[in-house]
């Protein structure tokens, strides 16, 4: 097992667990406490705490204080660094083959020439 | 390069022992190892197909196939299986069959052991004696290394989708000409780098085993180095390598910005002939790994473009950026 100690790789292993995307979708509808939270899901509200250290050490969700319940809500820049590199990954093939076909249209022109 | 399978030769036994984890459960590995339609996709060295006669995995059962090699040479074989228990253990007496009587023979176990959901399998091959064991060692150690890790891609994806990632696209050329384009460094380096990055170095040595390491700079200065190790090169339908990224002594190092990223991936190279200038390229990466962090990294990624979180992601874009 690795170091998760950097903040890219902590968000992508919170996110990785099917339970806890749910969990940021729900939040996305509004804040929430841990009971609230676990109720659509089959799991104990200890569970579900667990859950939410992880997404909360991971910096994807911010929980208040004061209140005993600790309402919990989306961080709000928490998403966007996990966006920027899927969406650089996700791009990187289709703008190869973006490229290898403008470089076969060359060698192809260069041969008939 | 370094695998997740390994060898043993004991000192006091003529034995070759070949051993790996693998990132699928117990039944499915055995599953693979037993039928004809799985297993002929992935047994013997990196290059090697086969052609099965006949599998029939009980004891007094036969299992009558040829391998051919990637220099087009053909190797009979026959196996007689001996004790077969299901999903654990099998052994078996091995030689060429009536094709070859001059085929070596030996006996060989196969073991598989349940770690959780993973499954580590041992493949044990027993000569006649220590001085044939040696020498039959410098060939075969490299081939079951390679065997186990041909089995460890073939069954990955197959415990889970999201263990590979695919891309396709047509392009209007031949078959041949799309090989050639997508495997000599020549042409290489004129494509395979994102757009905007300069490249400071490419060394390739394309052969089975052979590396191709590279070195690209970002406009303002920075390096990013990867290295490449091929298992087969077939030409002109197939092109199996390893991938990693490196630094620039070609060590293996962890992705520069995601260090749970998977540290090694086989990504497939299929060339499918569409027509006589129109071929389809489909790229396959696969996560044939045993480590965790790697493994929930590489399914995240994946998960997310194949769109199983079903625009999650952009929902929760959207209400942040309204809020």
């Amino acid at each position: 097992m690795q170091s998760l100690a950097d903040p890219l790789s902590l968000k992508l292993a919170a996110l990785a667990d099917p339970t806890r995307r749910a969990i940021l979708q729900r939040l996305g509808k509004g804040t929430a406490n841990v009971a609230e939270l676990a109720k659509p899901f089959a799991m104990s509200q200890p569970a579900i705490s667990k859950h939410l250290k992880v997404l909360e050490s991971a910096g994807l969700i911010e929980r208040g204080r004061a209140a005993q319940s600790r309402p919990c809500r989306l961080a709000p820049k928490g998403l966007v660094e996990v966006e920027h590199w899927l969406n650089a990954y996700r791009a990187m093939w289709e703008k190869n083959f973006d490229r290898l076909e403008a470089y076969l249209e060359t060698l192809t022109k260069e041969e008939q020439s | 390069m370094s695998t997740l399978a390994f060898t043993t030769l004991p000192k006091d036994k003529p034995m070759i022992i070949t051993e790996r984890l693998l990132n699928a459960p117990r039944e499915l590995v055995w599953k693979v190892l037993t039928e004809a339609d799985h297993i002929k996709h992935f047994w013997g060295p990196d290059g090697f197909t086969n052609s099965i006669r006949q599998m029939d995995v009980k004891p007094g059962g036969q299992w009558l196939f040829t391998m051919h090699g990637p220099d087009g040479k053909d190797w009979p074989n026959r196996i007689i299986y001996r004790d077969v228990k299901p999903p654990s253990y099998m052994s078996w007496d091995h030689d060429g069959g009536e094709d070859d009587p001059s085929g070596h023979p030996f006996f060989g176990e196969l073991e598989l052991f349940a770690e959780g959901n993973k499954t580590r399998i041992q493949l044990r091959m027993t000569e006649s004696s220590i001085a044939a064991r040696d020498e039959v060692a410098k060939f075969a150690v490299a081939g079951g290394i390679q065997n186990l890790e041909r089995l460890a891609a073939y069954v990955a994806p197959m415990a889970d989708p999201l263990n590979r990632f695919v891309v396709e696209r047509t392009f209007p050329v031949s078959q041949q000409r799309l090989f050639e384009v997508c495997s000599k460094v020549e042409h290489l380096r004129n494509w395979m780098s994102p757009v905007g990055m300069k490249v400071v170095k490419a060394e390739q040595d394309l052969k089975p085993g052979g590396t191709y390491h590279y070195g690209l700079a970002t406009p303002d200065g920075r390096e990013m180095w990867g290295k490449v190790t091929y298992r087969e090169i077939t030409p002109h339908s197939r092109l199996v390598y390893e991938q990693s990224f490196s630094d620039k002594d070609g060590n293996i190092t962890a992705h520069p910005m995601a260090p749970t990223w998977p540290k090694k991936m086989v990504t497939l190279f299929e060339f499918m002939p569409e027509g006589p200038k129109q071929t389809k390229l489909k790229i396959s990466w696969i996560y044939s790994g045993v480590d965790d962090a790697e493994s929930a990294t590489f399914h995240t990624a994946h998960d997310s473009m194949s769109g199983g979180w079903k625009g999650s992601l952009d929902q929760l874009q959207n209400y942040l950026a309204q809020n």
